[in-house]
């Protein structure tokens, strides 16, 4: 498997349940190891721990140290990203207010609902503000005004450039969202192009989605 | 660095506020509170029986950390993938290792310097008030000695607990291998000094396999100096150096050694 | 309201039951105890086997050990109406497994020592197993002169082995808190004189008179020199006598009479007369030696 994720794109990463999303994901960011291949974020090698440096993440099912609050675990998170304290605070105040964190900031961790848990992980990939966001699963697990809170906020990531890399099967929201989209089944890559290309300017993505992994799945 | 204090200082915070330090300081408190009611039921050496259980109170306490919550702390990230969160952003693997490290030794520190300043208290009130029956060559630099080459086991044992943890899938695992290599460290030089004794009777291959294996485990023995403070009995200075150049590279070696294991896991 | 009833009714009964099980079951474990005598408080290991598990926690465990061992001492033994010289040797045995494993976890725990010397010794009538742990302990505790006066006392008092008794008398003297009490130096040196030694005990006390610098203990050193000088005189003499009549003479007169002395020398230990037992054996502190038992003990 093969792709290129372009700069200052919204690029969305489809396939089914055990597809391999998740494991790619792991693979870009050197949790787990490819047994051949290479892969490159803005140019370093993913090996490389700088190269994370401009990278956002939000893990699949984002669960924190149960014993610190969401201020204390931004507050890490700015450290290590070599941000000064002073704009640690700001920005951290500004994210934990836009997700509607701000009353739980001091709360720990463990007393966080799912959502908020979503919310606080969102927190947490934007606070050094990076380039390249990768996302897993960015959506599930919320709430309808959770959702459309998120949403709106990729929207705006999009318009200020950042290049945005996530997994979903929900194809409503990549469809409303993404520029290009990668669909991925057991493992292999069946399609990589723009949103356009894929759905033919007639179908909507859910048919061409379906057609595309039956056809795969009957020639396996 | 920048990243491993922040760690260590993460790692210190969950470790202050989790409950099972809770169960732990409570035991130690009412160890503490029997290390002054237990020596009436002696005679003579009343005050080293309050520097036995003082000092073997800091041990278990430190051990409870290591074996209990340390283990706990580090299984739950790797198992509920909260490491991901720390390895997402430009932290190696290395660092993550020293920074949980150094938070696990900071939360040792923590327990040590607590216990240290009630086993003070309990030495200073016994001295004090039974005057008689202080042993005749105590002695606060001794006391201090044992403490600290204490502290510098209970870091020891947490390297071996932390060079598990970097491979063994389950927590479980990791336990009983360094709980074994404890009990094997603590024994390993009385059956060395029996053998030499000739007290155990014993086959060539046997004697030979012990010279090999008192390379592998750590001597624990060395750092237990309680007898010693006890009795205020006299410390070879010299001893002590090489004990603590023993202590350095053994743990370096073995972090380094996590740390190799550790780059090569994968973290699915 | 008829639940609330059922369920306190429910509750007194079964803490009432609870109760009277509970003080039952203790009656019964301590009438038990008593009738199992001293199993259950035997040591589960060997001594050698518990230093070789106890690990870093050895000074605890031995702690542990000698008050289980003491407390067994009051529990067990200390039965009123039983006297404790009657006592079968196996609780005895059980008692001494028991300080035997703190001494080998800790050598230098000093009340062990402090209860193997009254129990062991007096009580028990087992001198030579208490001399055998003591000696342990001297090994370990090399500033403890209490150890080994108590070795010397049980091979004087319990053995009457008056050479070794004062050969730990002199260790006594040599260790740091001994070396106050001259006693300890001039009591073993009667003993040697006891014993038919007295030109060792004159050497030990001419050998401590020269590392002496205290004004008081140079003085009774040098009592106690002149006193068995003036011994060794007489014993000499006695031997002489001996070889030439075939047996010991019946007093010091004799010895003038049949010339082998001069005249007898003045005893410098109160003035007392000398006095030769049956055996031959010169006393320069008992003139009624010939009809009283030696006194066991006196300065």
């Amino acid at each position: 498997m093969s792709f290129n994720v372009p700069e200052k794109t919204v690029f969305g990463f489809l396939g089914p349940n055990g597809a391999g999303k998740s494991t790619t994901i792991k693979m870009i960011m050197d949790f787990i190891r490819p047994d051949t291949g290479k892969i490159h974020i803005c140019g370093q090698s993913h090996r490389e721990p700088l190269a994370r440096k401009r990278v956002g993440f939000l893990p699949e099912h984002p669960y924190y140290y149960d014993n610190l609050t969401a201020r204390e675990l931004l507050d890490f998170l700015g450290k290590t990203a070599d941000m000064p304290t002073s704009l640690i605070r700001s920005r951290g105040d500004a994210l934990l207010e836009r997700l509607q964190l701000a009353d739980a900031a001091d709360k720990l961790l463990r007393t966080y609902s799912k959502g908020m848990q979503q919310r606080a992980g969102f927190a947490a990939a934007l606070l050094h503000d990076p380039d390249l966001l990768i996302l897993d699963e960015p959506l599930s697990g919320l709430d309808p005004i959770g959702r459309h809170m998120i949403i709106n906020l990729l929207m705006e990531l999009k318009q200020a450039g950042k290049t945005i890399f996530f997994s979903s099967h929900i194809l409503n929201d990549i469809e409303r969202l993404c520029d290009s989209v990668a669909i991925l089944n057991c493992g292999r890559l069946l399609f990589c192009d723009s949103l356009a290309t894929c759905t033919g300017g007639t179908s909507t993505l859910e048919e061409a989605f379906v057609t595309m992994i039956t056809n795969d799945d009957l020639s396996q | 660095m920048n990243t491993i204090f922040p760690l260590a200082i993460l790692t210190l915070k969950e470790g202050l506020r989790h409950r099972m330090l809770h169960g732990i300081a409570i035991l130690a408190l009412l160890m503490t509170g029997a290390s002054t009611l237990i020596p009436s039921l002696f005679m003579y050496d009343l005050g080293k029986v309050a520097i036995d259980i003082g000092l073997s109170t800091i041990t278990m306490s430190g051990m409870l950390i290591i074996f209990f919550l340390a283990i706990n702390i580090i299984g739950k990230d790797l198992d509920k993938k909260t490491i991901y969160m720390v390895l997402a952003t430009s932290t190696s693997r290395a660092q993550y290792i020293l920074g949980k490290f150094l938070g696990v030794c900071l939360l040792l520190l923590a327990s040590f310097l607590f216990l240290s300043c009630l086993l003070f208290v309990t030495v200073c009130v016994l001295n004090a008030t039974l005057p008689h029956n202080v042993i005749a060559n105590f002695s606060w630099t001794t006391l201090l000695y044992a403490q600290l080459f204490l502290f510098l086991e209970l870091v020891l044992i947490a390297s071996v607990v932390f060079f598990f943890m970097s491979f063994c899938s389950s927590f479980y695992i990791a336990l009983i291998l360094s709980g074994s290599i404890y009990l094997i460290g603590t024994g390993i030089e009385s059956v060395q000094l029996a053998l030499a004794a000739k007290e155990i009777k014993t086959s060539a291959g046997l004697s030979a396999l012990m010279q090999w294996i008192k390379w592998i485990f750590p001597n624990l023995s060395a750092f237990d100096l309680k007898t010693l403070a006890a009795y205020g009995l006299p410390v070879h200075h010299e001893t002590l150096a090489l004990t603590f150049a023993y202590w350095f590279f053994y743990t370096t070696l073995l972090l380094l050694c996590t740390i190799f294991f550790f780059n090569r896991r994968e973290l699915s | 309201m008829i639940r609330r009833v059922g369920f306190f009714t429910l509750f007194f009964l079964l803490a009432t039951s609870h109760v009277l099980t509970f003080m039952r079951m203790e009656n019964a474990r301590v009438h038990d105890a008593l009738a199992g005598r001293l199993q259950q408080i035997k040591p589960v290991m060997p001594p050698a086997l518990a230093r070789l598990t106890a690990g870093e926690f050895k000074g605890v465990m031995a702690d542990f050990m000698t008050i289980e061992a003491a407390s067994a001492i009051g529990r067990y033994l200390m039965q009123p109406g039983v006297r404790m010289r009657d006592l079968p040797p196996q609780a005895w045995d059980v008692i001494y497994e028991i300080l035997e494993t703190s001494q080998m976890l800790d050598p230098y725990f000093s009340d062990n020592y402090r209860l193997v010397q009254p129990f062991f010794a007096w009580e028990a009538q087992r001198p030579q197993q208490a001399i055998f742990f003591l000696k342990k302990g001297l090994e370990a505790r090399t500033w403890d002169w209490e150890l080994a006066f108590f070795i010397g006392f049980d091979y004087f008092y319990f053995l009457d082995d008056k050479v070794q008794a004062s050969h730990y008398l002199q260790e006594a003297y040599s260790r740091p808190g001994g070396t106050g009490s001259i006693t300890l130096a001039t009591l073993s040196a009667k003993l040697l004189q006891k014993a038919g030694k007295t030109e060792i005990a004159m050497a030990y006390l001419i050998g401590l008179l020269r590392q002496e610098n205290s004004e008081m203990q140079r003085k009774a050193i040098e009592l106690r020199l002149r006193d068995l000088q003036g011994v060794l005189i007489v014993e000499r003499a006695v031997v002489v006598y001996t070889q030439r009549f075939g047996v010991p003479p019946e007093n010091v007169e004799l010895l003038v009479k049949t010339g082998i002395l001069a005249a007898v020398p003045e005893n410098s230990y109160n003035k007392m007369p000398y006095c030769i037992d049956k055996h031959g054996a010169v006393f320069f502190d008992n003139p009624e030696c010939r009809n009283s038992t030696p006194s066991k003990i006196s300065r």
